[in-house]
């Protein structure tokens, strides 16, 4: 663009923003935009809730194999323990229980 | 005006949280640009104004997910404003497809003696324009974008928006002339 097009183009410039007047402020626009959007879709787990009961089930996972590990290896067969298989199944029935409730919940 | 970072972050929040204060912030920051443009290409109806802003920033945030972050969101915003503004027209009325000689006639009607154009006439002439010349001399002069976001906004070609612009300073440069002399 050539130096008399950008002179032209600062002047016209000028004189349009000299003479337009600002449009009134609406104060409400952005509450009434906000309550014509569509409802809030929360997603049903929030990311600490998922780690926990990933933590749960991992360890859950762990300490069932090194039990059955231990049922199958003839050396270490006397330290295998019932209790920790139960304590497992009730840990795996709570995160289960609480999963489905909360998606209930949320429905 | 927000940075392009804050306008990410911001946009980032809407999307992977459903996050509505973040997008209530982009709408505060934007809401005078964007009624701004649709006061000149409504003529001032403040009503309609009020409609298409709202329209534009509800779409605005249905469409997010499609925002891909490579220009400005202000330059989407006004893109989105637009595309209302032609979609309610042609719902609603004929698109007067006057062109810019009307600029030169405004200024032809007014007192031979005194030479002078003020404030109503020239935004009495820029009224009667076509919507696309009004959004283009808006956008170019008014809101300060290039002809490439300009090009972007309108969908229409560079080289397009070039020739508007060129018969827009043409014609603008007589009543300048008169703006100035008065």
């Amino acid at each position: 663009m050539g130096k008399k097009e950008k002179d032209i183009d600062n002047r016209i410039r000028r004189m349009i923003r000299e003479n337009s007047p600002e449009p009134s402020r609406n104060p409400w626009l952005e509450r009434k935009v906000l309550n014509r959007l569509p409802p809030s879709i929360r997603p049903v787990f929030g990311l600490p809730e998922i780690v926990g009961m990933g933590i749960v089930i991992v360890a859950i996972i762990l300490m069932i194999n090194s039990e059955i590990q231990k049922l199958y290896n003839w050396d270490s067969v006397v330290e295998f323990d019932y209790s920790v298989l139960v304590c497992c199944l009730l840990s795996g029935l709570s995160v289960a229980t609480y999963a489905v409730l909360t998606m209930l919940k949320k429905c | 005006m927000l940075t392009k970072i804050q306008e990410l972050a911001l946009i980032a929040r809407c999307i992977a949280g459903d996050d509505r204060n973040a997008y209530g912030h982009l709408v505060k920051a934007y809401a005078d640009d964007i009624r701004r443009m649709l006061d000149r290409l409504t003529s001032g109806d403040s009503a309609l104004v009020d409609d298409l802003a709202q329209e534009t920033f509800v779409k605005g945030y249905l469409s997010l997910r499609s925002f891909k972050g490579v220009s400005r969101f202000r330059t989407w915003l006004f893109r989105i404003a637009y595309n209302e503004f032609v979609n309610h027209t042609r719902c609603s009325r004929r698109i007067m497809e006057v062109g810019i000689d009307s600029v030169e006639q405004v200024c032809e009607d007014a007192d031979e003696d005194e030479s002078i154009i003020d404030s109503d006439m020239l935004a009495e002439a820029i009224d009667k324009l076509s919507p696309t010349m009004k959004a283009v001399i808006q956008l170019y002069y008014y809101e300060g974008f290039t002809v490439a976001r300009i090009s972007t906004i309108l969908q229409m070609p560079q080289g397009t928006v070039k020739s508007y612009l060129h018969r827009a300073r043409t014609k603008l440069a007589l009543t300048l002339e008169k703006y100035e002399n008065c």
